[in-house]
């Protein structure tokens, strides 16, 4: 649905930030009038599972960077505490 | 920062991605070209403020001096000494801060002059410096893409776009301090392209994959084998007797290590400037897979070589054989002007342009004595007669066992602590203390080592795997020796995803200990 998705220009030569955005090119039609060719589709799909996988191993080390710092568990920072055991 | 910095890797490139598309697409090129300017100029920061200031005045002055250049007259007999001077300022930048000329001449007590150039030898001023050059010889001769470049400067306000260009293909941040030495002509015609204003998310997809495998290569091949080094260099420096089989582990072990190092780092560049939608010049394509010294040197530091082999090996080879063409002389010294001379002045520059220190002199020697006797071989009437009579798969195995052995040894004095260091270790590889102690446990390093080696053989390089995306471009044509049915190729799938985020996951195991990358030393 993204794919077929016609971005609006007011350059009616040039496509619009949003359209270049997903790539949208203007190109000839049979009459010669100018329609937009959007390749956001295919190139976004083909890149999906890269982009997917790595924005997980990005939000999940900023998520373990975020705990061990609200955490300070080696009492690096103010707020640290040492680790103590005891028993019971 | 570096690239395998986390700061870098989760903060600072998110954050300039994000700006640079912003900027692209919603303002355009000069925009967009500021922002990696900026960017570029952050990232160095941590290197030193004086640094910065150097970089920023060697941008200056090149822009300026190459805007003169094309403003000038071909005839202009100022343009010859304007372009000496820019030239001159290149060349006393980097011998005054990173070899040190006035302490090394003037002793350490020379007051104001000395100071200066007493601090740290500012990161990446051999590859600005030379990319520079490049640039202002370029502009010299009036290369189209630096006229282009430049045309249409006339006013204040495009004076500071066009200087926001130059800053941001100098100091590009994944190429600022270890390369690849960049010509205008490879950077300027992908800014001005249509391609370039669009945003394709599978520049991010290639991007991230050679990232991956670079971070790899560096954090858990590299350094990881880098103890077995410090130790074996660092008992060799002060002299201690070893094994046979401990020497040749350390010397091979610093192969290695040296090789993981630079790909990596090759890759990781590649990768991040791939994100920005640029492609840059190919600068190490499998050198270990070399039959010789002459196909190393288009495999290793590729852009290097070239810049070198440019300035410095052809005019000298062109004039030596002129002058014996003019004079007459018999084969013998035109081969000496002609080959052996340039060939020998070549290579010590280019291994002096890693540092001052004998053991970079002694590299050059062996290297350039190599190379020419090489070419010699390679030249002559019995080794093309042999080539026709013998099996070439013979040969390239002869040729790559004698290439071996030659590099080994030649990186060996490469990573030396003195030449005398060099020698010992030669000594201790090749027997003279057979019953010398054991130093350390063996089966690590050398698991370590044969999976290395494996790597290095066996598999197909970044670019190779990524050869369905164009991931740079071709700086020499090389052959490539892997086996054919493990020359895989990679794409955007689920399962090479799954695989990359393995070699991002267990990099990320390593990063905190963050050692510098080989390169940044030069």
């Amino acid at each position: 649905m993204i794919g077929k998705m016609l971005v609006a220009s007011t350059n009616s030569h040039l496509p619009s930030a949003a359209g270049r955005w997903m790539g949208a090119e203007h190109v000839h039609g049979r009459r010669g009038t100018l329609r937009k060719k959007p390749s956001f589709s295919p190139r976004w799909r083909a890149a999906l599972p890269m982009i997917v996988t790595f924005c997980l191993v990005w939000l999940g080390y900023l998520s373990i960077v975020t705990i061990v710092v609200a955490t300070d568990p080696y009492d690096i920072y103010r707020w640290g505490a040492r680790l103590k055991l005891t028993r019971n | 920062m570096i690239f395998i910095d986390p700061l870098f890797l989760f903060l600072f490139l998110p954050v300039t991605l994000i700006a640079f598309y912003l900027a692209l697409l919603t303002r355009g090129r000069n925009e967009a070209l500021l922002v990696i300017f900026t960017a570029s100029i952050i990232f160095y920061a941590p290197y030193g403020i004086s640094s910065v200031f150097l970089l920023l005045v060697a941008l200056l002055v090149n822009f300026g001096v190459s805007n003169a250049l094309l403003a000038m007259d071909d005839n202009d007999p100022h343009r010859r000494v304007l372009y000496g001077c820019g030239q001159g300022y290149n060349i006393a930048s980097l011998c005054y801060f990173k070899y040190k000329i006035v302490t090394v001449l003037l002793g350490e007590n020379s007051d104001f002059l000395t100071d200066i150039a007493g601090v740290a030898i500012p990161a990446g001023i051999s590859f600005y410096t030379f990319h520079q050059a490049a640039f202002l010889a370029d502009a010299y001769v009036r290369e189209k893409s630096v006229v282009e470049f430049f045309e249409g400067t006339r006013s204040l306000r495009s004076g500071f776009w066009a200087f926001c260009r130059y800053g941001a293909f100098v100091s590009f941040f994944p190429q600022l301090i270890i390369g690849p030495i960049t010509y205008l002509h490879e950077f300027h015609p992908q800014v001005k392209s249509r391609k370039f204003i669009s945003f394709d998310p599978l520049d991010i997809a290639v991007g991230l994959a050679f990232i991956s495998i670079g971070m790899f290569k560096k954090v858990v091949i590299a350094d990881n084998i880098a103890p077995t080094v410090d130790l074996v260099f660092g008992a060799a420096g002060a002299g201690a007797v070893m094994d046979p089989a401990h020497a040749w582990i350390g010397a091979l072990s610093y192969m290695a290590q040296l090789y993981f190092d630079f790909s990596g780092y090759s890759d990781m560049a590649l990768g991040l400037a791939r994100m920005f939608g640029l492609r840059y010049p190919l600068n190490f394509y499998s050198p270990f897979k070399a039959t010789g010294i002459l196909d190393y040197y288009r495999r290793w530091h590729m852009t290097l070589t070239r810049v070198i082999a440019r300035f410095l090996y052809t005019p000298l080879s062109i004039t030596g054989t002129r002058y014996c063409a003019v004079h007459r002389l018999s084969p013998l010294p035109t081969h000496i002007l002609g080959l052996w001379l340039p060939m020998l002045i070549n290579f010590q520059v280019l291994s002096l342009w890693h540092g001052a220190a004998w053991t970079f002199v002694a590299f050059g020697l062996m290297q350039g004595v190599w190379s020419a006797a090489e070419a010699q071989i390679r030249g002559s009437k019995k080794y093309k007669r042999m080539c026709k009579v013998t099996s070439p798969f013979i040969r390239l195995l002869v040729e790559r066992a004698i290439f071996f052995m030659l590099i080994c040894l030649s990186l060996t004095m490469f990573r030396s602590e003195s030449v005398g260091a060099a020698f010992h270790l030669y000594g201790q590889m090749f027997g003279a203390s057979l019953d010398a102690p054991s130093a350390f446990e063996m089966r690590e390093p050398v698991l370590m080592l044969f999976c290395a080696f494996s790597i290095i053989y066996l598999l197909p390089n970044g670019v190779e795997l990524m050869r369905r995306y164009r991931p740079a471009i071709m700086t020499y044509e090389n052959e490539s020796y892997g086996f054919a049915f493990l020359r895989s190729i990679w794409r955007p799938s689920w399962g090479w995803a799954a695989f990359a985020a393995i070699l991002t996951i267990s990099s990320l195991h390593y990063v905190s200990r963050q050692p510098p990358f080989l390169y940044q030393g030069f």
